[in-house]
């Protein structure tokens, strides 16, 4: 599929950037989120999602909160011992928790409208009370289908599973934004990865979108399952760029090499930003993300 | 007082007394420069021209120009101040510095300058020194000494190793081998965490337990088709089933708590490996980026012991070499180690750094031998040194590179020349020059620190050895007060250089003015000066010097005099400097300066201010004063008049009265009384009320030189003889009559002449010098043509006796046998007035002699009794 969003105004998608106010945001995709904006000139929907699991866990008398930072135990209900069975009057602190997520909400939202007035793009923000991917999915068949979802929060070790769950219940997006925990302000060529002949033009394009909004160069990375279809890639992705455009044309590692090689491969060629297709050889449906987390430090554009 | 009595009023032989309008006859004049005042009846004859100017036949100099001479090094005539500079400067003890005394402008500063480079050139070039930090106590900056040249280079290598670092650092941090290395770590440690929560949440999962994050942790709860079921439903289920949820929730969370209570001590284990990574990775990179510096100083154990420091904390401080681009940079910027605040405490503070080439930058390059440095705005930071502050958020900081030499540091090992009444001047100057002297080593303090005047962030520098020779300069006064009220002084400059401010004029020395004066052409770049401009010189130097037997050597004014020549000589198309050139400049600076004598001639001239150049006048005589303005003196005459009564005894000084007369011009006064008291009336009451002034004076009158002329208007008035106007008169006098010499004689005589040349010389005028001026006498050209032609006489005086002879035309006459002054000589005419004064007051009634005192107050004096 094309890794699109539609022009503001069109009504027919923008960029959603999600924030939950539990996960430390990485700025990073903040930015990213708004230079896909800008280089398709559209905008920004800051959707802040208050998770209203948390609030229903907070009705079981059983449950307390593990806090990683200060190593403490917050109890569910005050007056119930931890570990004793059965529903409490009162849940988990409700108060405390909203507090928190509200003061984050308001951070974060302030933050994403600073840099998105710097870069001209217009951000519009919306807080739900909702499961993550809920909010996602009904933001993107709200208005669809021509949608980016960037996700705040870095991703981790397990975050290829909720990927594939995100794809199957967000309907109305092209493509997910998501940055690793190394991620920075890197500065570099926006890497195309080619893995189908059917998707080169629409990689070539978006990376030249996103090429032109940031000033940087375009690379097509071609990564073929077994040497013969890396060789035959390379020659259609030569082909095509030999019709007016401008890109370096690498090859991505050894051939038919697992996610580690391709992760470091990728390292190698310093990106600013890389587009790659969910399932493919890069981003699999199943496996882990933990290479290329480890191995980029520029945002990801995962595209369907 | 009776043989002195004798000795000096002795009979006279008789000469005939003139009658008051009687012009007395010229006496002839002497042969040659003879000062004897040898007389014609009684009366010294004027001098000869030769005796007015002691000229040098520039025949006899034996070069055409100063270009054949070699030029002297400008201590002529020096040689006890050479003694003594040789002697301070071999003396090898702090306390033995020199003091160097002599007039301004003596060249000084440039002689001993010249004489020290000779001997600094002989010493070893000393030691430099730098600050570096104190990594133990920063705000205590360590001094290391290292051979001399060394210095500079070692604080470029230390730039070059640090800009070499900013390279390295970041590429060997930023390479595969490092990163590689990292990601193995971060991914060990990050993996252990994240798979531990993964397989939490697979776990989870599989026992429909939904594990959610919060903004600080975690919460669990049950799980249905992926979202956490509403406790309303889950009350709904059977008991048991939700106690057996409620189990394996507990038995997750625990799990969970026990994966977060390890990620801490993950984190911090993670943190020491990143660290030890780091410094063994900087440790490398650091030790080759030093190595070259290393080689360069591995000879000296100080230094090397600091660069272990540094090397440590370099590799400790690693990140500060990995700068996070700005995002404003275009172009990312490569870090500048010299000027990144963050590289300053490796840096090097050179306060002393010998170049040592010939082709360096530094004020020492190529230097041989010890530093001669002459501060010439000696503050209390300049001599000692300074710590300067940066204001940093409104707050004053500074480090070990804001530590500035003083001169001490710049003359360490060497000489410093200082200007004392500068040096004075300047608040906690001097003191600190003594308090560094008596303890031997520079230790830099601010003034304000001393005072806890400036309460904020500063440094305690390590102080540096200090093996240094003082050289103050100072003219006599400053020496003499110094070592009246400073018992330091003494203490500390041992060694006085008393320079002279003149020569002997001899032939010898003629030739060593002549190569003073070819070292001042040399050094100013002027005209070679030809013989008779050298002539000239010397004569102009002998004016300077007021004495004909003498030159000025001082270096300062001789080269503004011949800088000017050469201006003159330059106007005139000359390409050398001719004895017109010389005339030419001192006309022109006369020129220049005496607005004022020409106004003060005006006045005369149109009889403002009365002054009379013929005829006679009782008790009324020309005296001459010298008026000092700038750097410009002239003469100008004065009328002193003096009337007499009888009265209490009492010479009234009108001066003093009026106050306008200073203490040794009212000494010179009451030493008038002492002369006629002594001579005329020592066995009766000198019943005498006189009064003297200076007519038509405004100002202040100072000095003795007029008591001469006081003395013979008040003869003249006593006498009542009058004195011959055309001429004046200088000279103080003392009780015995014996006429002394006095300041500025050339000045005088030149400023009585000018008064009659402008009236027209009569061949009558003249002035009365006193003898022993004759010495003395540079007078003008123009003076010595008009004495040469006879129109204007100057005339060497001994006595009163032969100075009223010449006033007056009456021979002064000397005490006969029977005790009395021969008829019609003035000195007869005096005594018989003061007798009749005598036999007055013996008249009156005894009551009555003491009201004389009263009566004589009447008229507005102030007379004591006798």
């Amino acid at each position: 599929m094309t890794a699109h969003v539609a022009e503001r105004g069109e009504g027919r998608g923008r960029v959603v950037l999600r924030l939950t106010g539990t996960h430390v945001v990485n700025e990073c995709a903040i930015r990213a989120a708004i230079q896909i904006a800008k280089a398709f000139h559209s905008e920004i929907e800051s959707l802040f999602v208050y998770d209203r699991q948390i609030f229903d866990a907070a009705g079981y008398s059983f449950v307390r909160e593990i806090r990683g930072s200060q190593y403490q135990r917050r109890d569910v209900e005050r007056n119930v011992e931890p570990g004793t069975v059965g529903p409490g009057p009162t849940g988990i602190d409700v108060t405390g928790i909203a507090r928190q997520i509200e003061l984050a909400a308001r951070q974060m939202q302030r933050r994403v409208s600073e840099l998105a007035l710097q870069a001209d793009v217009p951000v519009h923000g919306r807080v739900v009370h909702d499961t993550p991917l809920g909010a996602l999915a009904a933001a993107c068949q709200m208005s669809g289908p021509w949608n980016v979802v960037a996700l705040a929060e870095p991703f981790t070790a397990d975050s290829l599973m909720r990927l594939d769950a995100l794809f199957e219940r967000v309907t109305g997006m092209t493509g997910v934004v998501l940055v690793g925990p190394r991620a920075a302000d890197a500065r570099g060529p926006v890497v195309a990865v080619i893995e189908e002949t059917e998707r080169i033009t629409s990689m070539l394009r978006t990376a030249e979108r996103l090429a032109q909004a940031s000033g940087s160069d375009v690379v097509l990375a071609v990564a073929g399952a077994n040497r013969a279809t890396q060789t035959w890639l390379k020659s259609e992705v030569i082909h095509t760029v030999a019709g007016g455009h401008r890109a370096v044309i690498v090859e991505l590692g050894r051939a038919g090499g697992g996610t580690a090689v391709y992760a470091e491969a990728l390292r190698q060629l310093r990106p600013g930003f890389v587009i790659v297709e969910h399932g493919g050889l890069v981003v699999p449906r199943t496996g882990d993300l933990k290479p290329l987390g480890a191995a980029l430090s520029c945002p990801l554009l995962v595209v369907r | 007082m009776i043989f002195k009595y004798l000795q000096r009023d002795k009979p006279a032989k008789a000469d005939a007394k003139m009658g008051e309008a009687e012009a007395p006859e010229m006496p002839a004049p002497q042969a040659g420069g003879d000062t004897d005042a040898s007389t014609v009846r009684g009366v010294p004859a004027p001098l000869a021209a030769s005796a007015l100017r002691r000229t040098v036949d520039p025949d006899t100099l034996g070069f055409a120009t100063t270009a054949e001479l070699t030029a002297a090094s400008g201590l002529i005539g020096q040689d006890r101040a050479l003694e003594a500079l040789a002697f301070g400067t071999d003396m090898k003890a702090l306390d033995f510095n020199v003091f160097v005394l002599g007039p301004a402008a003596a060249g000084k500063s440039t002689a001993v300058k010249s004489f020290l480079e000779e001997r600094a050139r002989a010493l070893p070039v000393p030691d430099d020194w730098i600050y570096v930090n104190n990594f133990e106590a920063p705000n205590r900056p360590r001094a290391l000494r290292l051979p001399s040249g060394r210095a500079r280079p070692f604080a470029k290598a230390m730039i070059a190793a640090l800009d070499e670092l900013s390279g390295t650092v970041p590429a060997v941090f930023e390479g595969d081998d490092y990163q590689t290395r990292r990601r193995a770590i971060d991914e060990e440690f990050r993996a252990e965490a994240e798979e531990a929560l993964a397989a939490l949440n697979r776990k989870a999962e599989e026992q429909n337990v939904a594990i959610l994050k919060t903004p600080t942790g975690f919460v669990m709860a049950p799980m249905h088709d992926g979202e956490v079921v509403k406790p309303e439903t889950f009350n709904s289920l059977p008991e048991s089933y939700r106690e057996d949820v409620a189990r394996r929730i507990e038995g997750l969370q625990n799990d969970l708590q026990a994966i977060m209570e390890r990620a801490p001590r993950a984190e911090k284990e993670r943190r020491q490996r990143i660290a030890e990574l780091n410094e063994e990775v900087a440790r490398v990179v650091v030790a080759n980026a030093l190595d070259d510096v290393r080689e360069t100083i591995s000879d000296l154990s100080e230094v090397v012991a600091h660069l272990d420091v540094v090397a440590i904390d370099l590799a400790r401080s690693i990140g500060l070499f990995v700068e996070q681009p700005d995002e404003e940079d275009i172009v990312r910027q490569p870090l500048d180690a010299s000027r990144d605040a963050r590289f300053r405490r490796y840096l090097v503070n050179v306060i002393v750094g010998h170049e040592g080439r010939a082709d360096g930058p530094d004020e020492r390059a190529g230097a041989v031998g010890a530093p001669i440095y002459e501060e010439l705005n000696p503050t209390y930071t300049n001599v000692i040194g300074r710590i300067e502050h940066l204001a940093q958020m409104g707050a004053l900081v500074t480090d070990f590179l804001l530590v500035s030499a003083g001169a001490l540091h710049k003359a360490n090992g060497g000489f410093l020349l200082v200007d004392a009444r500068k040096l004075l001047t300047f608040p906690f100057a001097w003191d600190a020059l003594k308090r560094t002297l008596k303890s031997g080593e520079i230790r830099i303090e601010q003034p304000s620190e001393m005072f806890g005047i400036l309460a904020t962030q500063t440094l305690e520098p390590e102080p540096i050895p200090l093996d240094i020779k003082v050289i103050l300069f100072g003219d006599r006064e400053i020496y003499y007060l110094l070592a009246a009220i400073d018992p330091d002084f003494t203490r500390l400059f041992k060694v006085q250089a008393d320079f002279d401010d003149s020569i002997d004029r001899s032939e010898e020395n003629n030739q060593a003015f002549a190569a003073l004066i070819a070292s001042v052409v040399a050094t100013h770049e002027l005209k070679p000066v030809a013989a008779s401009g050298v002539a000239r010189m010397i004569e102009e130097a002998s004016r300077m010097a007021d004495d004909r037997d003498k030159v000025s050597i001082q270096v300062g004014h001789i080269a503004d005099l011949l800088r000017e020549a050469d201006y003159w000589a330059g106007k005139a198309e000359r390409t050398q400097i001719e004895a017109e050139d010389v005339a030419r400049a001192v006309e022109g600076r006369i020129q220049r300066a005496d607005r004022l004598r020409d106004r003060a001639q005006e006045t005369i001239q149109r009889n403002i201010v009365l002054i009379d150049t013929d005829g006679t006048k009782v008790g009324q005589v020309n005296g001459l004063s010298v008026l000092q303005l700038g750097g410009f003196s002239f003469g100008k005459p004065s009328r002193i008049s003096a009337r007499v009564r009888f009265g209490a005894g009492r010479v009234t000084d009108i001066e003093r009265e009026a106050k306008l007369g200073g203490p040794v011009h009212s000494k010179g006064v009451m030493i008038l009384w002492g002369f006629l008291a002594g001579r005329y009336a020592l066995d009766q009451p000198l019943a005498l009320a006189a009064s003297l002034v200076f007519e038509q004076s405004y100002g202040g009158v100072e000095g003795d030189s007029a008591s001469s002329a006081e003395l013979y208007a008040l003869l003249s008035a006593l006498a009542e003889v009058p004195i011959r106007q055309g001429l004046a008169v200088t000279g103080s006098v003392n009780q015995w009559g014996e006429v002394q010499a006095i300041g500025g004689v050339n000045e005088k005589v030149e400023g009585f002449f000018d008064v009659c040349n402008a009236r027209g010389l009569t061949g009558d005028q003249g002035v009365l010098v006193p003898a022993a001026n004759v010495q003395h006498l540079m007078l003008r050209d123009d003076v010595v043509a008009a004495a040469g032609e006879g129109r204007f006489a100057i005339y060497p005086v001994s006595t009163i006796d032969e100075g009223i002879a010449l006033l007056t035309g009456l021979p002064a006459g000397e005490r006969g046998e029977d005790g009395r002054f021969p008829d019609g000589s003035l000195n007869r005419l005096v005594e018989d007035k003061l007798d009749l004064f005598a036999q007055r007051l013996k008249a009156l009634p005894a009551g009555m002699r003491g009201g004389i005192g009263a009566i004589a107050s009447a008229d507005g004096s102030r007379e004591e009794r006798s």
